[in-house]
Formats: C-alpha cells, structure tokens, sequence
C-alpha cells in the first residue's frame, strides 16, 4: 500500500503555469509524483466529480481556486518519505483576481471561478438549477408566497438588518481517511464517507465502471457532521491507487480537515415588517451562501435556506431568495443544521429587536407568531402535529423566564435569559432500503448502509427492530456498511436515520414475520392467519402452549434464514422558483432559552444555562436522544461564541486546533437540559442529530441583547465584538444625553 | 530535509558540545511540546535534536536559605512545579500561572526552562517570572552565567541565549512573608486557549496600608512581558485606592505596544491591559497579610 501526500495550492485563484517534480519524483521512496495534467493525459478516466455539478478536478488542472487545494500527489510505502518528497514538489502561478466574500462574488466583474458552465452530474436528478457561472452563481433558490409588497405596504413597521454567519470547521476527532485498491477490473475503497451509495456513484462515473464494480466499505467514523458528506478524498486516492496499480492511502492531517468541508459562510439580508400587535405580515429575505470554490451540495442546500428563512411562524407574504455563490475559499459542504443555523442565528436575531421596539416581550411575540395546526407554511404546505407553542412555553417555565424580571447585575457581571425557535425540514425526498435476517439460533441481523459516526445509529436501529420483532436487542447485530453486501440508502445526513432507515428496517421486519407466519403455519399445520406473533413467539390464537421462537420457526422449516426487505421512499420537493410543492416530510420543532453572564469590563460571554426542546415525535433510544442534544449543545456553543475560519485574501489564518477554537468543558454551562416532546399518536420518529442545534446561537445573543442592548450581528459573539458594541452603546447614550428608549446598536465586525 | 540526527547528552557540557558541533542547526528538547509543533509545522528543520532527558540534576526545585532563592530546574513540568510545595509556598503566583497554561496533557510535558527558551510571546509563565524578578542561570560555551528574565526575553522567539547555551535553572527570589500576588489570565475565547492577556501582580503594604511594594507584569499583548518600573516607583507610598489603581493601569495600557492576532485586536488588548492590570492588583490586595490582618480586625 502506498501512503499520499498532497501539494496544496498556495495560491487563492491563479493560473498554474509550471508543476516541478523532478526533485520529488527522484527523492529516495517517492513512488510516483502524480499532477491533474498526468491524470488528464491518461484519457481512462475523468478528472472532475462533484455531487451536483462536476466542476472540482480530482488534481487541479490549468488553475487552482482557493488556497489548499491539491495539485499534486506524491506516493510512497513510507508515509515520511511522502512528506518530504511532497516539500520538493515546486508550484508556479500566474494569479488570477480573486474574491472571497459571497456577495462580492455575486456577479462580480472582476473575479470570475469558472469560464465555462460545469457539466452536471446525470444521476443526480432531485434538483433543478439556476446555475449561473456567468455570475458565480452555482444556484439560486426562490420561495414566494402571497404578496410581499402588499404585505410591507400594510406593515405598521418595518425592520431591515443584515446577519452575518463565518465558515467553520465541523472537526470531526478523526480526520478524513481513505485507501482505495482499483487494481483489475474493480476499485474496492475504504472511506469515511457518510453517503457511501453517492460516493459508489461518484466513483462508478469517475473511472468509467459499472456501479456493481465499485464497493464502499465503510467502517465506524471519528466523527462526521456533515464535513464526510459526499466524495473529497475518495477520488483522489482511486485515482491514484488506478495510476500506480497499489492499494492507496490518504488520511488527511488536521490543517488539511479544515480546509476539505466547511460551514457555509452566509450573509443575510431579512426585512420584516409588522403590526403594533406583534404579528408578522410580510418578509423578505435575500442569504449569500459562500459555497467557496467548487459547489459540492451548495445547489441543494440553497432550498434549505430559502424556506428556513420563513422561520417557524405564520407569514401570509413571504419572499425569500438563496443565492450559493462561488469564491475563492475551501468549499463549503454540509455541515450539521445545514443551513438552518446562519438563518436562525438572522431571523431570530431580528425578531428580538422587533419585539424590544414595539414594547412586547419575546416569548410573547413568538407566541403571537409561531405557526399552528392547520397553518400554511410558505412552500404551500398546511402544517399538522406542530407543537411550538408547548415546547416554547415549556422551555420558558425551565429557564424561569419572567418578562419583568430585571437584568441582575454584581460589579462588571450582567446576567439575562434569551430565547429562540426554529424550524428544520429533513431530506425530502429520500430513500432507505433495509434488510432483516432471521437465523436459526434466533439471532437477527439488520444490513444497512446507515454510516455509524459516532451518533449511535446502530443500537438504535437494534432497539428498533428489536421492539419490532418483540427480542432482546443483544440478539441483534447491525452492520457496518458495505456497498457490496448491505443494501441501498441515500445517505446519513439530514438527521434522516431513524426515520427513514428506521421506517424501511420496521418494513423489513415486518416483511421477516410475514414470511416467519406462512413457514410457522407450514409447520404448524395451520392456517397463517390463526397465527399471531408475541414477544418473539409464534402462536395459534388463543393457543399458548402451541407456540415456536422465531429460530425455531427458521431451523425446523430448514431454510436456513428468512430475510425480511423494507424500503422507505418519501416524495416531494419544491418548485426553485416558487418554492412550492412539499419541502419535508415533517417538520422539526424546536426551542432554546439560554442565561448568560457577561463581563462587561471584557465583553465576555459565558453560558450559565441552557435548556432546550425538541419535537422527537417518539424517542427510539432515550440516552442516544439526550446524547445527540448534548453534542448539539457543544457544538452550538462553539458556534455562538469562538468557532470561526478567518481568512486573510483567502489565506486561513485560525488553520489549526491552537487557532482555532472549540469550546472545552469549561466553556459548556453548568447546567442543561432537554426535553425530547413526544406524541405517541403521531407515531413517527423524527431525527434528532441537528434540530436542538439551530437555536443555541441565537438564544445566547438574545440574552445578551437583554442583558445589555447590545445586538451582534455576525458570529461569533465575540468578547471584542461585544466591548465594542457596549462602548458604542454608551457613546451613543452620551450623545444623545439620555436614553429614553432602547435602541439597539450594531456591534462591529 | 531529512530525519534529524537524536542526541541524549549526559551533562550539560557535552549538550553544549554537541549543540556547538552543528553551528546552530540543532535544537534542544526538553518537554518537546512546542519544538515539536515548530517541526511539524515546518517552521524549523533542525539537523539534530538535543534531548535533556538524561542530563543529572535538571529536575529539582529547592530553597537555598543563602540567598533567598527559590531554584527550579529547567526540566522541571510545569505539572510538577505547580504542586510543589516549595513553589506553592514562596511563589504562590508562579505556581498559579503554571497551573493554567493549555491543558494537563500539556502542563505534564511542557517544562520551565522550555517556556522561557521558547519566549513566545502568548504564554502565561513568563510574565509572572518577569514580576517576581527572576534569573536563569545558563550554560554555554562560556561557562555559566546568571541573565534576568527581562534580559533573557528580547521580542517574539527571541531570547539573549546563544545557539549553544542550555538554560539550568530558573532562579526565583522568594516572596517576603505578607506579601499579596496574583496571575489572572484572560482567555477570550476557549477556557484553553493561550492568554489575551495574563497579568502578574505583587503587592507589599506598609503598616500604614500604603504600597510598600508593587510589581506588575503584563503578558501575551505584546513581544515580551511588559513591566513598567518608572510606573511601579511612582506609586510607591501611596494608598492603592481606586484612582490609584485606574492611574496605574491606564499607564499600562496606554504604554504598550500590543499586538493584533485572533485572540484581540490592539485596541481590545489596551482595554484589557487596562481590566486586568487592576483586577490582578486587587486580587493580589485580596491575598496580602495587610488584608489578612484588617480581615481579622474587622472580625
Ligand atoms: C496545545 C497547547 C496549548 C498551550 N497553551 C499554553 C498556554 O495556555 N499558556 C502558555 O504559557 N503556554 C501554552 N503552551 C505552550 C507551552 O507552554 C510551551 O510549549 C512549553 O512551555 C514549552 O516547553 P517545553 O519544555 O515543551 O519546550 P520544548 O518544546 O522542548 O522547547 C521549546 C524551545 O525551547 C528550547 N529549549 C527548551 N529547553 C531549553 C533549555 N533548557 N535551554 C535552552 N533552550 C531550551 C528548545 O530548543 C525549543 O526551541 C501550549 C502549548 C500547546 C502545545
């Protein structure tokens, strides 16, 4: 096996003039020094992939587009012996203009990323684009509904803000990792991917095979959200691994993680307007995703933003416009709460200050707004099972939440509660196909190609079939995934698992019993309709001592094992132009109140408490649930006050884990807590892998704007950037000689 | 470019030889956490690396009662220094700033002579060694010599230490009883993430509750620890009020020079020269006999 090092781009948008690898090629161990103009002159494969449009080169050719993107590959047995060889690699550029913010980028004169418009991948047929390359546009996504002028013509008020959300990492613990062996007629890759059936497609097209010959395996991941979605290094490594005719190896190193898959910097222009009663009438929202250099899932994800910018409440006139921008910057992917955050962290910013200048209390005014059964969401949809109301007033009797209460303050420390509610579709349409297999010791095996990352996707699945098939969930073995064994699913993404994987591996196990009645009935010399199946015993009705296991039923019928299929196919999706049709098959509900304390000597934030809630539908696995709200609690505190890529011209400057910050223990708060709202009737199981998450930011800067009046508009909610928006607070309160109402003054930055 | 040559020398002197014998293209090791960042990273490529694990007599901390000098060897961890008796007793605000640099991992590797030799300029230890008037004894080609913190660091990774000198110990003169001192670092971001800002402060009250003694060393905004001793005399004999303290702290800030990096802008780094220069003075008040004794008056 051959390990790979990469030559990255060190330049932001320039034109390769000369890639020397002389030096490297004749470095003692150095394999092979591979360029994307070697794998373009081979004519056996192709050399660009993407999920949406196949516009990222495997190896750049001809031009680099931000910086850290891989020029060259070096091989060689010793993974040192790669390294040093890779510093002998030499790179010159011709630079080209280059830009780096997303609404710079829109339709820029100056900087243009591709020439020509990408070719789109066939396969993926799920989204219309807008694509624009002309404009650096790599889709565009609209949702209307009623009339939004009319509705601004009759607002008593109107509110226009900008929001700004910077890239960060997702920093899985383990970093990027792939080996892939395309020696005969097959490529076999080992990958950490999260979406190994598009991945399989992405490589099938890549190397010209048929998808049957190309296997994904998949073992557990060190973590993924979202930053291991869709093919990265995968495509490099089969390259590779077809050129020198060995296995290859690429793990990537943390300061390469960072600039592999980011959050999507986005900014966001919301006018909003309302009547002195607090209610909503009209919106309109413009957000700029930076999807960064190549456009990976930016051309779905815009469909995401452009209806999450609604937000969870009833607006009869509603205008929303994504625009996924390409800059020079690392691409951006998913990332957990896929877009919903930058939208939240906007919308619910912006309702605080409409509420502190028309005199009404915030969790009032979200009462008066948030959207109830029977209500039309802005993709057309009427909304049932909504429980917003329930979990906000929950969440606000956990946090204590009093509208007189005054802020508390001792010395510099100011202590105030926020709060904040969100609304997140899932994956819609989607597909998941599961298969159950029975044996004759009564043990079951569950095949799926739901990636395990950490989330505990597996022991729920096993408490789920187990509860289905009425066994002990120890008898249960879930797989890992393996594209050549396990069977087909879209992706784990989108907190989508339990549901769908769920819903197809319920079917399957109901397709299992199916068969388990018609080979007990054989045996039991019944007819299968007399039988019915309890606790993991077949039984003629009403007949107890008349019963056989589900092992028995597969040994004694000698079929050696009975196999159960399920599949889960949801429909829908919108209209890109109008944003209508079906966005989700359900919608996630959720809520966050915060108390926090900041220094005001310093500006800074910490989080005494956090509560939050979460529509769950029904909870399959209670301490996985509480699991994936935690991390949903750390990384939100992340986001809200550290976490953030800062560039310098394309440079990133915070590019390794002593620069770039992720909350420590110490920075969580010493007290939490979540409540997972079910509703057995409703009897689905939403995801619970991203919706706690979206809230978090915005509740903490809604607390702060409470506790001193300061509104941050670009995260994070840095202590610099709130020293200085208390310093312009008191500026302008001295200017103005008094305060007679609060008016909200913009941080910098 | 190639795998440097390792070396585990079994004195002083033979370290300086070998480190002599390559002209300054190799380094020494001691707790390796920051060289081998520096390596990884590329930023140095030394031919050979000179371990001081092997070298007798690094790892002790003592009291010499001659000279009032609280003597800590270079290879001592910050871990271990930080629990240590002798340090917690005589310089309590030493063993405070150990304590809180990075995390345990760190803390259990890093040593004290590596964090002066390193003189980066976001670190914790060096501005309370800067306030307590510390020395490094240092063995080079010339033999021994004795170099004051403030000497020893010259700006961002420089230091007056030749390419062939080994830092020895790290010299403290200990704290007269009464004496009130404290090290407040300011973190903006993570809880472990390096300082913004970390200030050392030492207070000496006269009977008469007038300052008797005051030393401050602010660390991490700019090239070195920063101590103003025109400022400190200044005050000397005066009531450390609230005014006092404003006057003091504004000098601070308005006197340096600070740095911008993610941590802080310059401007923010003057204001929280400014906080915590006055925060760390009255916490160093908190804990000095004088308010002991007016604490038990009072009772
Ligand atoms: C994750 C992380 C977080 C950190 N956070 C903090 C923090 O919050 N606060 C803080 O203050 N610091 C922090 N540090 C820095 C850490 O304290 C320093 O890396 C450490 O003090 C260096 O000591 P060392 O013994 O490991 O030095 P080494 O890495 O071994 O050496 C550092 C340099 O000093 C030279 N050197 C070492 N010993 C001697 C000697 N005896 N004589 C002459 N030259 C010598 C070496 O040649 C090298 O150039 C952090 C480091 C890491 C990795």
């Amino acid at each position: 096996m051959l390990h790979c090092r990469l030559v990255r781009s060190t330049a932001a948008h320039a034109e390769i003039t000369a890639v020397r690898t002389g030096d490297a090629a004749a470095w003692p161990g150095a394999v092979a020094v591979v360029t994307g103009a070697d794998l373009a002159a081979r004519g056996d494969m192709a050399v660009l992939f993407g999920p949406v449009l196949l516009d990222q080169p495997v190896l750049a050719i001809d031009v680099v587009r931000y910086i850290g993107e891989p020029v060259a590959a070096v091989l060689a047995e010793d993974p040192a012996v790669a390294d040093e060889a890779a510093a002998l690699v030499e790179v010159d550029y011709a630079h080209l203009p280059a830009v780096f913010d997303a609404e710079e980028a829109f339709g820029s004169d100056t900087a243009r990323l591709f020439p020509e418009p990408p070719e789109r991948d066939p396969s993926f047929v799920d989204v219309t684009l807008r694509a624009d390359h002309e404009r650096n546009v790599c889709n565009t996504f609209t949702v209307v509904k009623g009339d939004v002028e009319a509705g601004f013509a009759a607002a008593d008020l109107v509110f226009d803000d900008v929001f700004d959300s910077p890239a960060a990492g997702a920093v899985p613990l383990e970093t990027h990792a792939v080996v892939a062996d395309a020696r005969g007629d097959r490529l076999t890759v080992w990958s950490s991917t999260q979406t190994p059936y598009i991945t399989r497609r992405q490589l099938a097209l890549l190397l010209g095979l048929p998808l049957n010959r190309v296997r994904v395996i998949v073992p557990a991941l060190g973590g993924g959200f979202g930053a291991k979605a869709y093919a990265s290094v995968e495509p490099i490594a089969a390259a590779l691994s077809r050129v020198v005719g060995a296995p290859v190896r690429l793990h990537l190193t943390r300061e390469e993680e960072f600039v592999t898959s980011t959050k999507h910097a986005m900014r966001v222009r919301i006018r909003t307007g309302v009547m002195r009663d607090g209610r909503i009438v009209a919106r309109e929202a413009t957000a700029y995703y930076n999807a960064g250099a190549y456009a990976v899932i930016s051309p779905r994800k815009v469909m995401f933003g452009a209806y999450g910018l609604n937000g969870p409440y009833a607006i009869p006139h509603v205008r929303t416009e994504a625009h996924a921008v390409l800059t020079n910057t690392p691409p951006a992917g998913a990332y957990r709460g896929f877009a919903i955050n930058q939208c939240a962290w906007a919308y619910e910013g912006q309702l605080d200050m409409i509420a502190e200048r028309l005199g009404i209390d915030p969790v009032e005014i979200r009462r008066i707004n948030l959207l109830r059964d029977g209500d039309t969401f802005c993709t057309g949809e009427t909304l049932d099972h909504l429980r917003f109301h329930d979990l906000l007033d929950a969440a606000a009797e956990r946090i204590g939440w009093d509208p007189d209460e005054p802020v508390h303050r001792d010395g510099d420390l100011v202590r105030a509660k926020g709060i904040s509610c969100v609304i997140e579709g899932t994956i819609t349409p989607s597909t998941s196909t599961a298969t159950v297999r029975l044996g004759p010791d009564g043990s079951v095996d569950v095949l799926t190609s739901s990636v395990e990352m950490g989330q505990g996707i597996r022991p729920a699945l096993a408490a789920g079939v187990a509860r289905h098939l009425g066994i002990d969930p120890a008898l249960v073995g879930v797989s890992y995934v393996d594209t050549d064994l396990t069977p087909y699913d879209q992706q784990t993404t989108a907190s989508r698992s339990m549901y769908s994987m769920g819903g197809a591996m319920g079917r399957a196990a109901d397709d299992a019993l199916h068969k388990i009645r018609e080979l007990a009935a054989d045996l039991l010399e019944v007819d299968p309709a007399d039988l019915e199946i309890v606790d993991g015993q077949v039984r003629v009705a009403g007949v107890e001592q008349q019963s056989l296991s589900l092992g028995e039923v597969v040994r004694r019928s000698q079929v050696g094992n009975v196999i159960g299929e399920g599949t889960l196919v949801t429909s829908g999706g919108l209209d890109p132009f109008t944003g209508q049709g079906v966005g989700s098959v359900h919608w996630h509900q959720s809520v966050g109140a915060a108390e926090i304390e900041v220094d005001t000597a310093t500006g800074h934030v910490r989080v005494l408490r956090y509560t939050g809630g979460v529509f769950a539908g029904e909870v399959v696995d209670p301490v996985g649930a509480e699991h994936q709200c935690e991390g949903c609690l750390v990384f939100g505190v992340g986001n809200a006050l550290m976490e953030e890529l800062v560039f310098d011209q394309g440079q990133l400057v915070t590019g390794t884990l002593a620069d770039y910050m992720v909350p420590t223990l110490e920075d969580m708060p010493r007290h939490h807590e979540f409540e997972l709202m079910e509703d057995p009737e409703h009897g689905e199981v939403h995801g619970l892998g991203e919706p706690a998450l979206p809230p978090i930011a915005p509740a903490i800067s809604n607390a702060l704007y409470r506790a001193t009046g300061v509104r941050i508009r670009s995260l994070p909610i840095s202590a610099e950037k709130v020293l200085r928006g208390l310093r312009e607070r008191r500026e302008s309160e001295q200017a103005a000689g008094q305060v007679d109402e609060v008016t909200s003054v913009g941080a910098q930055g | 470019m190639s795998t440097p040559a390792f070396f585990f020398p079994r004195s002083v002197a033979e370290a300086v030889d070998v480190m002599d014998s390559y002209d300054g293209a190799a380094k020494l090791v001691a707790g390796g956490t920051a060289l081998t960042l520096m390596v990884q990273q590329r930023l140095v490529s030394p031919q050979a690396l000179v371990s001081l694990r092997d070298v007798p007599g690094l790892g002790e901390v003592l009291v010499d009662e001659d000279s009032g000098l609280l003597r800590i060897g270079a290879l001592v961890t910050h871990a271990a220094a930080a629990r240590h008796p002798l340090v917690r007793r005589h310089a309590p605000l030493l063993a405070d700033s150990l304590a809180v640099v990075g995390n345990a991992q760190v803390r259990s590797a890093a040593t004290v002579g590596g964090v002066l030799a390193e003189a980066d300029y976001a670190s914790d230890p060096p501005a309370t060694l800067r306030a307590l008037d510390a020395e490094v004894a240092a063995h080079g080609l010339a033999g021994e010599r004795t170099i004051g913190v403030g000497e020893l660091l010259l700006g961002f990774y420089q230091t007056a230490l030749a390419p062939a000198e080994v830092v020895t110990e790290v010299r403290v003169p200990v704290l007269p009883a009464g004496t009130g001192s404290a090290y407040l670092k300011y973190t903006s971001r993570s809880h472990e993430d390096r300082p913004c800002v970390g200030v050392a402060a030492i207070v000496g009250l006269a009977d008469d509750g007038s300052c008797a003694d005051l030393r401050v060393a602010v660390g991490a905004a700019c090239d070195a620890p920063l101590r103003l001793g025109d400022v400190e005399q200044q005050i000397r004999g005066r009531r450390l009020d609230g005014a006092t303290l404003s006057e003091f702290a504004d000098a601070y800030a308005d006197r340096i020079d600070p740095v911008s990096d993610v941590r802080g802008s310059a401007w923010y780094r003057r204001e929280m020269v400014r906080v915590w220069v006055r925060r760390a003075i009255e916490q160093a008040l908190l804990r000095s006999g004088a308010h002991e004794h007016s604490k038990e008056r009072a009772q």
